[in-house]
């Protein structure tokens, strides 16, 4: 939360179980759209929500810098190979016109979803999040493993980072040679066998202090009129998005 | 093998839901018959977060190296919890490092699950727990390449059903025939470090073999 304005944008105060039934809704409908003329406001939809955010462009552009290589090998494939009307002949190379509206397609709608979900689980602390998805129904077990391992994925990074520390400086390369095999895997297996043994006593003191007492839902969110508002407003446009791409 | 948003049709991306959350239930309510799942939830989770660090560590196979998946041997030490560990680890990469999706989680779920929960089966079929580390970390092997082998299986099906059908086929196939062959190095490289880790466990501590 570290990147969020101190002034408390829209989307940072919006209730979390209503952003995320919001984000479902446009994600969906993004994935609905198979029509070209549509992409502009397919990410015109995450712009909107980025200025409402208050999170800094820069940001949102930083976490935009590694796609996904499958995206980036389909995009590179498709105009190649798909199609039978010629766009663009280059010696060899001829760049088919499907293809190409194939691979914009896909890249327009991933854009859109990843940068709609990039905003809306920035405004919100991840653990927020995870509550709020126990507030609309998901189960326990799923949410309380979720925390605990978002808990414990920082100390494993932690741990795993000064291991491979202590194997550098102790003249270790990572070279894909058969002793390094065997010392990758017990680097793993130590690291497994540390969060095996670490689990029993986050146990014991997770008891002490009371966990399994009590089922009660967290009483911390209360919609108001402008929680419904935006609600209404984001299901207006995903619904809008689905009527349009079937039209 | 992540399959990333924007890639897969409509319908293909609600029955990976819908098939991702029958598997959840079915896990779940597996898990709730082995007795309260309270005391087993830490351990399924911190071991979720060890293997979601261990899938961090970069092995150098050219051209440009590759990164461990390990859900065989994840379905191995967690048998029922694995596929709601899965679930939860690919929700958490995608919200916190935008890897894989939202819309592909319940397909990527299914992709590396269902062979999770394979291997596990496969690892613990007629298995003595006795045994030495050298026979248990060949049953790591079968297990670990397994499980990624039928990752793979499954990865390219979501997409060849996913593409919609007026791609054509066969250049599809072709595209698929060169993932398949860029995947089979990690294959076998997953399989000797799933051997290695299983019999390392199997001389430390035999008991974490036996599930959680």
């Amino acid at each position: 939360m570290s990147n969020l304005n101190p002034t408390q944008a829209l989307l940072q105060r919006w209730d979390a179980r209503f952003k995320l039934l919001g984000l479902l809704a446009l994600v969906l409908a993004i994935a609905t759209i198979n029509d070209p003329a549509l992409l502009p406001l397919v990410l015109a939809i995450p712009l909107v929500l980025a200025f409402f955010s208050g999170l800094p462009p820069s940001f949102l552009l930083r976490r935009l810098r590694y796609p996904s290589l499958l995206i980036m090998l389909l995009l590179l494939w498709l105009p190649l190979a798909v199609g039978e009307t010629p766009w663009l002949s280059w010696g060899p190379v001829t760049l088919y016109q499907e293809g190409l509206v194939a691979a914009l397609l896909i890249c327009g709608r991933f854009l859109g979803i990843i940068l709609s979900a990039l905003v809306v689980f920035n405004t919100t602390p991840l653990a927020t999040t995870l509550k709020a998805m126990r507030a609309l129904g998901l189960p326990w077990v799923l949410v309380d493993m979720a925390l605990l391992t978002l808990r414990y994925l920082q100390v494993l990074r932690h741990d795993l980072h000064q291991m491979r520390t202590v194997m550098r400086s102790r003249g270790w390369q990572n070279r894909l040679r058969a002793g390094n095999l065997q010392t990758i895997a017990w680097l793993t297996g130590s690291l497994l066998l540390r969060s095996y043994e670490r689990a029993d006593w986050i146990y014991r003191a997770m008891r002490l202090r009371g966990y399994g007492h009590s089922n009660s839902r967290s009483p911390e969110f209360q919609a108001g009129a402008l929680d419904f508002l935006l609600l209404a407003f984001t299901l207006g446009t995903a619904l809008l998005l689905v009527l349009l791409s079937f039209m | 093998m992540h399959i990333a948003d924007g890639i897969l049709q409509l319908p293909v991306v609600a029955a990976g839901f819908a098939g991702a959350g029958a598997m959840t239930w079915y896990s779940l309510r597996q898990i709730k018959r082995q007795g309260d799942p309270r005391e087993r939830i830490p351990r399924a989770a911190l071991l979720t977060a060890a293997f979601f660090a261990a899938s961090l560590i970069h092995l150098p196979l050219p051209p440009a190296g590759v990164h461990l998946v390990l859900n065989g041997l994840l379905g191995v030490m967690l048998g029922w919890f694995a596929f709601p560990a899965i679930l939860v680890g690919l929700f958490l990469q995608a919200v916190m490092f935008g890897h894989g999706g939202l819309t592909s989680l319940g397909v990527n779920s299914l992709i590396l699950g269902l062979p999770a929960l394979l291997a596990w089966r496969l690892f613990h079929w007629r298995r003595d727990p006795e045994a030495g580390p050298t026979r248990t970390g060949w049953r790591g092997l079968l297990a670990g390449s397994g499980a990624l082998a039928a990752s793979l299986l499954l990865f390219m099906a979501a997409l060849l059903l996913g593409l919609p059908a007026a791609y054509s086929q066969e250049s599809a196939l072709a595209a698929l025939a060169v993932i398949t062959a860029a995947h089979l190095p990690l294959i076998v490289l997953e399989g000797i470090i799933a051997g290695l880790l299983v019999a390392y466990l199997q001389r430390v501590k035999p008991a974490i073999l036996n599930g959680i």
